[in-house]
């Protein structure tokens, strides 16, 4: 009996050491890690959008997980990033589609995730195809604004499901924003 | 006899060549040099700690609960690895994923602790662990360097084979993994002129009678 | 229902565990040289993942979230997979001889199998409820055999070619992993 007893405490001690360690790291390195996915997300909007501040609105249908709004160092309104997510070819194709308020003109669109194909669709990721949405307008009107708007960007040869998620989706976003530009009167 | 133990895990029984060990982590993360780079260091990482805790109380555990007792302490420096990873190389972290958690069924580091660490002082235990540790590296970094410069080009990031080069399309996709590891362990048979030591789990530590 | 299929599906062909994810490699060369030992594998590998994909996907949602405690995760559960494969192994050959002696000698080399691991990670990772995840472990452990099974078949062959000395074994083993990943592949995009 004994013998168990020995058995038991021994495991006991190892296993009450160990979360004693564990709870010291994770308290150690997660405020760090936490920091890092802030850090990293101001970054991607950042990089869509030239704003000294994000603030994030509460709205997710469809496709669109979030919207924030950037405003630059005075508190005024630049512009809109709305990140939406949308099923690819063989993976969930997750991108950031920056919009300028003024101009309401696409800034940039960047791809943040995907598992496409290597070689084929996994070049929605790149500049040449990315580039095309630079400076495509919104337009005033909700209907059509995704076949209007997007009709002129070219797919990718051989990439035509991960193309057209991607051209689809910044459409999906356009819609979005027109309609929180609308409801919340964000020209004024 | 110490430096011997050490020369010993990276060529006569490097896990990965001869001892055909560890193969999930070194498939999935090899599609980049520094990626099998960093798995091969946190893997290290958990195979010094481990041996270092193991063989310093070797003494006080139980015969009975010895597997159960090594596996809680590899999984705690496991995740501590995981945690170090995720709050200092963020995106070498995100690139790992899953088989960071994953070392901790790596044959490796269980059989090492239960054939030498468990049996041996400190200092020979260490000698071992950084053995078997430094070669699986060493074979992570061989096997991404090769898909790494079919695949892309590039070694270590660095551009190498200029932009004339069709990126070799199969080396960044499972199919190259497994082709090129095959193709590896083939040439060390060949060079060594003995067949890789078959071994499961269990006698992970076993091919140590061979020295 | 046409989501649980399509779960079950991706788990068994499209992300097959062996092909797709690489998780399983090691019993993956080790038993499947007959097809006798393939499916006896294959199977115990199947019940022990839904196994103990049901309990640690209870453990994390009903202790380590609830109290807070995502660090003791993989303690936790490499410490239930250990325990799990060692009472079923128990209770196998206690109670059900004639289940043991078909696939029982396989069950302590599941435990450092990060098939299972893997899979208990995967089904937090993916956010499934239950169901989901009972459902993700069947299709798991049903792809992995069939990985097992076609290897089997294959290698039964290649007993009688004439393999240079080099690749005998584990090189050319692996190469023809690579030619079945190759041929998986072809199944992306499916779902």
């Amino acid at each position: 009996m004994s013998e168990t007893i020995q058995l038991v405490t021994v495991l006991v001690v190892i296993s009450i050491i160990s979360g004693v360690a564990l709870s010291l790291t994770f308290d150690a390195t997660d405020p760090i890690i936490q920091q890092n996915k802030v850090d990293d997300l101001i970054k991607s909007l950042s990089d869509v959008l030239a704003a000294d501040s994000f603030e994030e609105v509460d709205i997710s249908t469809g496709s669109i997980l979030k919207v924030y709004k950037g405003f630059d160092k005075e508190g005024k309104l630049v512009g809109l990033v709305v990140l939406s997510e949308q099923a690819g070819f063989q993976s969930y194709i997750k991108i950031l589609t920056g919009i300028d308020i003024k101009s309401r003109k696409i800034t940039k669109v960047k791809v943040l995730e995907h598992l496409e194909t290597p070689g084929l669709g996994a070049r929605i990721d790149e500049d040449e195809f990315l580039s095309q949405f630079q400076d495509k307008w919104l337009k005033e009107e909700v209907d059509g604004v995704t076949s209007a708007t997007v009709a002129t960007v070219d797919a990718i040869t051989g990439a035509t499901i991960s193309s057209s998620t991607v051209i689809g989706t910044v459409g999906e976003s356009l819609e979005g924003v027109l309609r929180l530009i609308k409801e919340e009167n964000l020209l004024k | 006899m110490s430096f011997a133990q050490l020369l010993k895990g990276i060529w006569k029984q490097n896990p990965i060549f001869r001892l055909v060990l560890g193969m999930c982590p070194t498939l999935a993360v090899t599609t980049a040099a520094v990626n099998g780079l960093a798995m091969g260091l946190a893997t290290l990482f958990v195979l010094l700690s481990s041996a270092l805790i193991v063989s310093l109380i070797r003494k006080v555990i139980p015969t009975k609960v010895r597997i159960p007792s090594f596996i809680v302490i590899i999984a705690t420096f496991v995740t501590i690895a995981d945690y170090i990873l995720a709050a200092t190389v963020p995106p070498i972290h995100k690139v790992l994923g899953i088989y960071v958690p994953l070392i901790v069924v790596n044959c490796i580091i269980l059989g090492r602790m239960e054939a030498f660490a468990s049996k041996n002082s400190i200092g020979t235990s260490l000698m071992d662990a950084l053995g078997m540790g430094l070669g699986f590296t060493l074979g992570l970094v061989i096997l991404g360097s090769v898909r790494e410069l079919l695949g892309f080009g590039t070694l270590f990031g660095v551009g190498l084979l200029g932009s004339w080069y069709p990126q070799m399309l199969i080396m960044k996709l499972p199919t190259g993994a497994f082709v090129t590891l095959g193709l590896l362990i083939g040439l060390m048979n060949y060079m060594s002129k003995k067949k890789t030591l078959k071994t499961t789990c269990h006698d992970a530590g076993g091919a140590d009678k061979n020295g | 229902m046409v989501n649980l299929f399509s779960i079950f599906f991706a788990a068994a062909v499209v992300n097959n565990f062996v092909f797709y994810r690489f998780l399983g490699i090691c019993p993956f060369l080790g038993v499947s040289r007959k097809t006798r030992s393939a499916v006896g594998m294959g199977l115990a590998v199947t019940f022990v993942m839904v196994v103990a994909g049901s309990i640690t996907w209870m453990i994390q949602h009903w202790l380590l979230d609830a109290f807070g405690l995502p660090f003791l995760q993989y303690v936790s559960f490499i410490l239930v997979i250990a325990s799990l494969v060692q009472l079923i192994e128990m209770y196998m050959k206690k109670h059900q001889e004639a289940l043991y002696k078909a696939f029982g000698i396989y069950l302590p080399l599941i435990t450092t199998n990060c098939a299972i691991l893997g899979l208990a990670l995967l089904n937090v990772l993916n956010n499934y409820n239950f169901i989901e995840s009972l459902v993700f472990s069947i299709g798991a452990g049903a792809g992995f055999t069939l990985a097992l099974v076609i290897m089997s078949g294959i290698r039964e062959r290649l007993e009688l070619a004439d393999i240079p000395d080099a690749l005998q074994g584990i090189p050319i083993a692996l190469i023809i992993a690579g030619l079945l990943a190759l041929a998986f592949s072809g199944f992306s995009g499916m779902i």
